[in-house]
């Protein structure tokens, strides 16, 4: 690919990204959308998040990989509770580090 | 590759949904260019919002997520590649990013419809891996979205019935 093609569609991928973005802010305000749907964009996070976080856990090893214990399931999970109790962000990724870290070098 | 940037960023357009309110009273600028900064982390912090923050504090706010996370992303990016050589490989580094994931999700697992929307989402997502990038975490999300529906329709039902 030149360089120019290059710049040309990473440029593509900005306004494909921004367009996605400003959609349903400016063409379709919420109180139009149907009230089932209404109801449900609170629990957008968690849905898109959890899958987000599913996703880089089983590296495309499905269902199983889910349920076969890892230390990242083990420092995910120790990750959750620590952001259970004090609402940090720096927190769990820490603790999620020192996890992994301990389940590496203990035999 | 456009089709593979559209499917990995299809998630953009529920974010946009659900943070629609907020904008709804904004000026028409604000409206146009405040969704370029709509990410997974602004997404996470403007949602946690309480609902009184709205107008030029919402704008303010906004702004000011949008801009550290942006000087942040870039910073650490290049931090990354002037440290990350320095660093030993033996470091588990990628268990950070899905950490960071966690602190902004368990927020949300305090609401019963939450962990609902988690719990399918996470299920369908990891059943859906073996699909193309992007596809796992879409069929995940939307999932979890029925899932949230279909159980909180079925408690409403329930309190009715009652």
């Amino acid at each position: 690919m030149s360089p120019l093609a290059a710049v040309l569609t990473l440029l593509a991928c900005a306004v494909l990204t921004w367009v996605l973005r400003v959609a349903l802010v400016v063409a379709v305000p919420a109180d139009r959308l149907p009230e089932r749907v209404r109801e449900a964009l609170p629990d957008v996070g968690p849905a898109v998040l959890a899958a987000l976080i599913v996703g880089s856990l089983v590296h495309g090893g499905g269902l199983l990989a889910l349920v076969t214990p890892t230390p990242a399931h083990l420092a995910l999970l120790a990750a959750g509770a620590v952001a259970w109790r004090f609402r940090s962000l720096a927190a769990p990724m820490g603790v999620a580090l020192l996890v992994v870290l301990a389940a590496t070098l203990v035999p | 590759m456009l089709a593979g940037v559209l499917v990995i960023n299809l998630r953009l357009l529920l974010y946009a949904a659900a943070l629609q309110p907020r904008f709804t009273d904004q000026p028409t600028w604000f409206r146009w260019l405040g969704p370029a900064l709509l990410i997974d982390q602004t997404f996470a912090l403007a949602s946690a919002l309480p609902a009184e923050v709205t107008g030029a504090r919402f704008r303010r706010y906004w702004w000011t997520a949008g801009a550290t996370m942006f000087v942040g992303w870039l910073g650490s990016h290049l931090v990354g590649v002037v440290a990350g050589p320095l660093l030993p490989a033996w470091l588990p580094l990628d268990i950070t990013a899905p950490a960071v994931l966690v602190g902004l999700l368990v927020p949300h697992l305090k609401r019963r419809s939450g962990a609902v929307a988690a719990v399918g989402s996470g299920v369908v997502a990891a059943a859906a891996s073996t699909l193309p990038t992007g596809v796992g975490t879409l069929l995940g999300a939307l999932a979890g979205l029925l899932a949230a529906s279909v159980v909180g329709a079925l408690v409403r039902r329930r309190r009715v019935a009652a």
